[in-house]
């Protein structure tokens, strides 16, 4: 850690002068080992005392802390302090103030703990003692014990700060009402069986609208028909990457927005492939409405319908992450001559699938050819159709989600760049607003920050619930601590208190082997995926009434409602359904299928 | 392991003379040794001697201990074993009573003496004695930004290496963040690999991912051990398997072992047999639920009714601390043995045994279904 701190002193001119540069200099100047030997279990005391101090004295002047602020009760971050809601004069200096007196505030610390009575680090006298304690167990057992006390005070610790963060008082709210007369923004994901012809269209959509101009169309097109994938043109308007383009597949989440007359949409092309469907609960956790596209080519809409197809998954996904507004778009009508019967049998089948089986209320259809571009914005002149168009039924989409007058929640969804005093990612505003010099905490690392930046697609500076965003952040940042599935918060008493062990109420899918105590899982909510166990099978309940039909049963079966008790390896910031419904939604998955969702009824927090 | 001497009377009082060779033995005898066996080994201790005129001089002296085992310690990855307790036996240097550390490492020669060998113990003795047994399969299984780099031997898998990487997503018109970020990330898994495993002597490589992950770290790796001019050999390309998981967590081993493809490629590891057994158990659970029943009572009730076909116990109740417990399990070992029945003893150190400790650590499959068993209250512990 030592080593870390110096590399980040040499470098300080640097990143003062360029912040987004210093990242590839920084990580030449690490060992290549580091990278592999990183454990994130394992940040030493020594880094959270850091952490805290500069989280502490940063945003204020540093040094001796003035006397009204140092008395035991409110000795928590200024984050939550009323006073230090002024901004800091200018990054450049505070960033320098810090380092030289970071030094300088432990020994202060150390002389003036008694004050302070805060229980961190391993030279207080409480901690202390519980060491000794420790050691003396230890003593009977083996000599490689010792490692484990040292982190029972790490744990001791973050439970304090943890404490003090949710202790804090709120900071009241600047701007509680979001401005009324722009368009509603929908969030509108498309997905579907794999090569149903989800960026195809969506990409000769947003060409028709545009938004594509025609010379990078043609340069697409060009391009595409060069290395004998004429017909990929306008996924490519989505499918970015190299690879993506190499193979014809889309792999992650495409995300662009666009305006129709009444919305503004924010476009998330999700991957259709088996194997990213990962990647495609990401892109519906972060959904209003959704676009479920199926192939209509004879043959091809079976294989995404049967078994073993995208297009039941999806639509159970869908539902279950809390999307009800779904259009169906039935692609490549013009493979089968536009014929009215297969139309109808498509239409058919996935009604009483959709009304049925995933519970959707009223799912629209549409007839399309996302390739030839008939029926996407302009009506299609058919004998058997006169309903609107695809456009028309996006522009009809209802923002699902009035804004909420929650705590803040930001479920980090893509870390671009971190370096160790600047981090930029982006996320969606569960709840809450955030704006520009907002103090935030990024659990469950439980870092502090400031917003230097952040701006949704309006680029309005002032961002609400509903709003995929993108912020930049100041503060001290551990590599690798912040990942995807984090999420920003800020103090008080309806912070977000990370834990491992949560009370969940779900429904199995289709399973064929059932869910047993032990069971270890894939636990998706938000943009959070991380390896989880069933510790406890609660009791079973009746899903029409809500009865408890038995306590303790061995397994879950298919089709059954329970409620169970599941831990992670690690504590994850997801937090009770009626809390904040978006961070309550959870989704289970084992090889590569989808086992159950269901909602968290109870966080268990630690004693 | 070698074994230069076995001395086991009938009652089961005894002792044997061994020596670790590789890792895997050191995970036997982990499982052997118990609190109060007495274990007899060579150390060298720091002797610090005062002349008559008071100066002081220290040596290093190579000295037998004989200990009797209070307490036991695992490391293994570092492959080693730390027993702790009271010498009872005095020498020259070490007083009767005083307590000492034994390391137990590979390539060193000890005496292990226990007043009680029981069937387990002799089962795993021999097991760990028998040089047929399969060698080790590396396995990386990774997701983008996440890889775990393990060594499957017979009884243990061994996560040598986790990365764990954020890597950005696409974004619109900022592609090469994220490319560079894969480079970033196949580039350090790489060279985990390479410092981690020995393609001399590691029988098959299993590189398992969801999507295209699994081809770009395998050219990537070609790439590395090429530019470090380590090239692969053509023998040493032909160990590589590339096949299907779902994600780059370590349980998604479970499902790389269930494959035809890899199974076919192991035979018959121990780490496999588990797996499928297991697999069977779930399915049974699905199926019949009546034939398939976890938690000691549930499992001793059927038992004492002759109905169990296949019992799964996993190790982890064998190294009990208690001998009340220990006992027990082996008690039902033994009886199932005796009615002609499956048992597989699952190591916890894999990630079927894993699950098999979560789940009580005892299950059984019956040969006819026990309907009422199900409404028996489980004991309080396996609740």
């Amino acid at each position: 850690m030592s080593r870390h701190r110096n590399v980040r002193n040499i470098n300080l001119d640097d990143e003062m002068d360029d912040d987004y540069d210093d990242y590839d200099d920084y990580e030449d100047e690490e060992d290549p080992d580091r990278q592999y030997r990183y454990d994130r279990n394992s940040l030493s005391a020594n880094y959270y005392t850091y952490l805290t101090d500069s989280g502490r004295n940063s945003p204020t002047p540093p040094a001796p802390p003035p006397p009204s602020t140092v008395s035991a009760s409110n000795y928590h971050p200024p984050v939550s302090t009323p006073t230090a809601t002024a901004p800091p004069s200018t990054p450049v200096s505070t960033s320098i103030v810090r380092n030289m007196t970071a030094p300088l505030l432990q020994q202060n610390q150390k002389t003036s703990k008694n004050v302070n009575s805060r229980p961190s680090t391993p030279q207080m006298a409480t901690p202390k003692k519980v060491q000794q304690v420790k050691n003396l167990q230890a003593e009977a057992a083996a000599p490689s014990m010792s490692r484990p006390s040292s982190e029972v005070d790490l744990t001791d610790f973050r439970r304090n700060q943890l404490q003090n963060i949710a202790k804090a008082p709120v900071v009241p709210r600047k701007a509680p009402k979001p401005p009324v007369d722009e368009k509603d923004l929908i969030n509108l994901i498309v997905v579907g069986h794999v090569d149903a012809g989800k960026s195809t269209l969506m990409g000769h959509l947003l060409h028709d609208l545009e938004v594509i101009d025609t010379r990078t169309m043609d340069k697409f097109k060009h391009e595409a028909a060069r290395s004998g994938k004429a017909s990929f043109a306008y996924a490519w308007v989505l499918d970015e990457t190299e690879e993506e383009r190499e193979r014809g597949v889309t792999m992650d989440i495409g995300r662009t927005s666009f305006e129709t007359t009444n919305r503004r949409i924010v476009l998330l092309d999700a991957p259709g492939h088996k194997d990213f469907i990962s990647n495609m609960i990401t892109g519906t956790s972060q959904a209003d409405a959704a676009i479920l596209v199926v192939n209509a080519t004879t043959g091809e809409f079976e294989t995404g319908f049967e078994n073993g197809g995208q297009t039941k998954e999806h639509a159970l996904l869908l539902r279950s992450l809390g999307v009800t507004q779904l259009v169906v778009a039935v692609n490549k009508l013009d493979t089968v001559d536009w014929s009215f019967d297969r139309y109808e049998e498509i239409r058919n089948t996935l009604s009483v699938f959709l009304t049925r089986q995933a519970g959707f209320s009223k799912p629209k259809f549409v007839p399309v050819s996302g390739f030839t571009g008939e029926n996407l914005v302009k009506r299609i002149d058919l004998s058997w159709y006169d309903g609107p168009s695809l456009l028309e039924l996006i522009d009809s989409f209802v923002a699902s989600q009035p804004p909420s007058d929650g705590p803040l929640r930001i479920g980090i969804s893509d870390v671009l760049k971190v370096s160790s005093n600047q981090l930029v990612v982006s996320g969606k505003v569960e709840s809450g607003e955030i704006e520009k010099d907002d103090k935030v905490y990024i659990m469950p690392s439980v870092t502090a920050a400031t917003v230097k930046e952040c701006a949704n697609s309006n680029n309005s500076k002032l961002c609400f619930a509903g709003d995929y965003i993108l912020l930049t952040l100041q503060g001290t940042f551990e590599p690798e601590s912040i990942q995807t599935g984090s999420v920003i918060v800020r103090s008080g008493p309806d912070t977000l208190l990370p834990a491992r062990k949560f009370e969940v109420r779900l429904v199995v899918f289709e399973i064929t082997t059932p869910i047993i105590k032990g069971t270890k899982t894939e636990l998706y909510a938000h943009s959070l995926c991380v390896p989880c166990s069933f510790v406890k099978l609660l009791y079973t309940i009746n899903k029409s009434n809500g009865e408890v039909l038995k306590q303790r049963p061995r397994f879950l079966a298919k089709g059954t409602s329970a409620v169970v008790e599941i831990e992670t390896d690690h504590d994850i910031a997801i937090e009770a359904f009626t809390t904040c419904r978006a961070l309550g939604r959870v989704t289970f998955r084992s090889a590569g299928n989808t086992i159950g969702a269901g909602i968290v009824e109870k966080v268990i927090l630690p004693e | 392991m070698k074994q230069f001497k076995r001395l086991i009377e009938r009652d089961g009082n005894g002792f044997v003379v061994l020596m670790a060779e590789e890792a895997e033995d050191m995970w036997h005898i982990y499982n052997l040794i118990r609190v109060g066996d007495v274990i007899k080994a060579s150390t060298i201790r720091k002797v610090v001697s005062e002349t008559s005129t008071g100066t002081t001089s220290s040596q290093r002296v190579h000295t037998m201990l004989t200990i009797s085992v209070e307490t036991i310690d695992f490391d293994p990855g570092a492959q080693e074993l730390h027993l702790k307790g009271r010498n009872i036996e005095e020498n020259d240097i070490v007083k009767l009573g005083a307590y000492h550390t034994i390391d137990i490492e590979p390539n060193r020669k000890f005496t292990l003496q226990k007043t009680e060998w029981d069937s387990i113990d002799i089962e795993r003795l021999n097991l760990s004695l028998d040089p047929a047994q399969a060698a080790d399969v590396a396995a990386v299984v990774l997701h983008e930004g996440l890889a775990n780099v393990c060594l499957i031997t017979p009884a243990m898998t061994l996560t040598r290496a986790k990365i764990d990487m954020t890597i950005p997503r696409k974004r619109k018109g900022f592609t090469n963040q994220h490319e560079k970020g894969l480079e970033k990330f196949y580039e350090a898994v790489s060279a985990a690999f390479m410092r981690h495993v020995n393609l001399q002597v590691v029988k098959c490589v299993i590189v398992a991912s969801r999507g295209f992950v699994k081809d770009a770290f395998y050219q990537h790796l070609q790439a590395y051990a090429d530019a470090n001019g380590k090239k692969l050999t053509t023998e040493q390309k032909s160990k590589f398997l590339l096949t299907h998981s779902s994600s780059g967590f370590k349980h998604a081993l479970k499902e790389v072992l269930e494959t035809p493809q890899v199974a076919a490629r192991l035979a018959d590891t121990k780490a496999q047999g588990e797996v499928k057994a297991l697999n069977h158990f779930l399915e049974l659970l699905s199926t019949e639920p009546d034939r398939a029943f976890y938690g000691y009572s549930h499992v001793n009730h059927a038992n004492q009714e002759l109905a169990i076909e296949t019992l799964l116990v996993a190790d982890s109740l064998f190294r009990a601390q208690n001998i009340e417990t220990r006992r027990k399990y082996v008690k039902l070992v033994e009886s199932v043995r005796e009615q002609n029945g499956k048992v597989h003893i699952f190591s916890s150190m894999h990630v079927s045994g894993e699950q098999l400790a979560q789940l009580t650590g005892c299950a059984a499959i019956l040969r006819f279904p026990m309907p009422d068993l199900d409404d028996e209250p489980m004991s309080d512990e396996e609740k």
